[in-house]
């Protein structure tokens, strides 16, 4: 799975490095200074990489915990993001990713405890108010956590911290750890689809919708909170249709008791990163769609995305309470 | 492909194999051609394989296109003939380091590799050492992307057998004996070059449009985009010429193209 593995010379003798040197012992490994020698030089090509990412270690010695914008959010007044790894398993066509690194290898951070340490700092700002931390900002939470073992830790440590709140973001199936322990009360593990059609052509290596609700139904039963996440919506033929049956299926198969939350976000790009994309996939179907720019990013024109929203909402709303749903709205807007 | 070599006798094994012919225009490098490949002579170290390189996106083929630094390397632990991938370029008095990204699916050793500015004997560290290699990559990489970029090296002397002098018959031998992976490289690059390529049949119409009408400079991007579009979104190529049939001059072409596309912008 990993032929390159690149590593800061300053985490060579990391455990956790050590661990992936002995999981991956045929890898290429390929010492650097500092992981932005790799990763940040512009003149990279991102698609060519995803084909076959690299592995890059490193120890993340900047600011670790980021406030969410305020548009973002489940209901909690205070919301931070931290990014452990940057770049993602799956290959979606909108991902912002795409867009905003100029590499596609999967960039580790391996000094785990330094984030749990600012969580914990930034927790307590005000300890009586809850605060919810997103982990699945710049990649997948649980697609490769065979090889991070990154949520197992953050397990762990939210269990110790109960004033603390985490989301898991995640599109895949890998929740044996979840399977294996008993829930947490502030833990959630969201799940974000698009209809089957548009996932099979536009969501490269992304488990399918019923794999994923499969997983989600044994979650449930164990006890875990769970979101839903409608986000990007992606307009599409027979979108009503489409976007119906998919949240039929969902709410046939998990119980309305077991989820904690839905979000519902339009498809939307900064626009520098929406050109970079529409350059590497210059012939992709959705970069030619009914999109209009506005304020700084790209979305589709704004009476398509209200209607498709409004439609999204009003279906949801057959199953969930409106305190549960929420909209993750561009900034500009 | 496009190749970059600091010495003829490097050169030698490609020109024999694709049949080179040495272009006649006055050039400050020696260049051979056909009409797939170039190879550009270089001369010896990092200033002059730079300068080399950026002759070579600039005067002899003007667009970017992948490059291979091809020659032969000392190294401080690898065999005698073996050829190596540089996936670490350095030189100690400049604070780039260079990785060239691991896109070559190939059997073959990787290695760092340090450029110097005298030849190595000391062979200080397992790794490469070479004298071009670096200063092919500076100029590279401002004509295209990383990936396209690489530094294909023979190990032709180490601490065992170490360099005494050049030896133009052992690097020509060396090289020689390894054409067909040059080949299998080049082919490899070139693919990948060619799959983020938009369909040539778009660039021929565009160039056919330009030929039937005047656009202007932002109707020519729109010409771009709109042609680009219609093939992303699946409209057959029947209907926009069709569409150029009808219409007597190029912004109605634009006009009722970009009015026809509207059905088909909904994601399928
Ligand atoms: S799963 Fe999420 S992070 Fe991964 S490629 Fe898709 S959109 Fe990006």
């Amino acid at each position: 799975m990993i032929d390159t593995i690149y590593f800061e010379e300053q985490v060579e003798e990391h455990p956790r490095t050590l661990r992936l040197f002995q999981r991956f012992p045929k890898a290429i490994r390929i010492p650097c200074s500092h992981y932005k020698e790799i990763f940040n030089p512009s003149g990279q090509n991102f698609r060519v990489q995803k084909k076959k990412p690299a592995l890059i270690l490193a120890k993340n010695s900047g600011k670790l915990v980021h406030p969410v914008p305020a548009t973002y959010g489940i209901g909690g007044t205070q919301n931070f993001y931290f990014s452990h790894m940057l770049n993602c398993l799956y290959d979606c066509r909108y991902c912002f990713l795409q867009g905003m690194y100029p590499s596609a290898h999967y960039l580790l951070f391996v000094n785990y405890e330094d984030f749990f340490e600012e969580i914990t700092k930034a927790a307590s700002q005000k300890p009586n108010e809850p605060c919810w931390f997103f982990s699945g900002y710049d990649c997948d939470s649980l697609a490769l956590e065979s090889l991070t073992g990154f949520a197992k830790s953050a397990l762990s440590f939210f269990e110790d911290h109960p004033h603390a709140f985490l989301e898991l973001r995640t599109k895949s199936v890998a929740t044996q750890l979840l399977e294996k322990r008993l829930p947490l009360a502030n833990v959630i593990t969201a799940f974000s689809f698009t209809p089957q059609e548009i996932s099979d052509s536009i969501e490269n290596g992304v488990p399918s919708v019923s794999a994923r609700l499969s997983v989600m139904k044994k979650l449930a039963k164990k006890g875990w909170s769970l979101g839903i996440r409608l986000d990007p919506i992606i307009d599409c033929t027979d979108f009503e249709k489409r976007y119906e049956s998919l949240i039929t299926e969902i709410f046939q198969e998990i119980p309305a008791s077991s989820i904690h939350s839905v979000s519902l976000g339009p498809f939307r790009l900064p626009e520098p990163f929406f050109k970079k994309m529409e350059k590497l996939y210059p012939s992709e179907a959705l970069f030619a769609g009914n999109l209009e720019k506005r304020g700084r990013s790209i979305s589709y024109r704004k009476a398509v995305e209200s209607q498709r929203i409004e439609t999204c909402q009003n279906l949801l709303l057959q199953h969930v309470p409106s305190n549960k749903l929420f909209f993750c709205q561009p900034v500009e807007d | 492909m496009n190749f970059i070599t600091a010495f003829h006798a490097e050169a030698l094994p490609l020109i024999e194999k694709f049949q080179l012919s040495k272009r006649t225009e006055a050039s400050p490098f020696p260049v051979f051609s056909n009409d797939r490949h170039n190879v550009v002579i270089s001369g010896m170290g990092r200033a002059q394989a730079s300068l080399a390189t950026q002759y070579l996106f600039t005067e002899v083929i003007n667009t970017p296109e992948p490059i291979i630094n091809l020659g032969i390397a000392g190294h401080g632990e690898l065999a005698i003939g073996t050829p190596f991938i540089a996936n670490r370029i350095l030189h100690l008095d400049e604070k780039a380091v260079y990785y060239p990204p691991p896109v070559l699916k190939l059997n073959i050793a990787n290695s760092g590799l340090q450029t110097c500015d005298i030849p190595e004997t000391k062979y200080s560290h397992p790794i490469g050492y070479d004298m071009e290699a670096h200063g092919f990559c500076s100029a590279a990489y401002r004509s295209i992307t990383r990936e396209f970029v690489q530094s294909i090296k023979f190990v032709s002397d180490n601490p065992t057998s170490p360099l005494v002098s050049f030896s133009p018959n052992l690097a020509s031998k060396i090289i020689g004996t390894h054409v067909e992976l040059i080949e299998e490289i080049a082919n490899q690059l070139k693919n990948t070059f060619q799959e983020l390529q938009l369909d040539p049949k778009i660039y021929k119409m565009i160039k056919e449009l330009k030929s039937t009408y005047h656009f202007t400079f932002t109707q020519d991007y729109q010409l771009e985009k709109l042609l680009r579009h219609a093939y992303s979104l699946g409209m057959h190529p029947n209907d926009v010429t069709h569409i150029l049939n009808q219409s007597s001059t190029g912004k109605i072409f634009l006009s009722v193209l970009s009015q026809k596309l509207e059905a088909f912008r909904t994601l399928p």
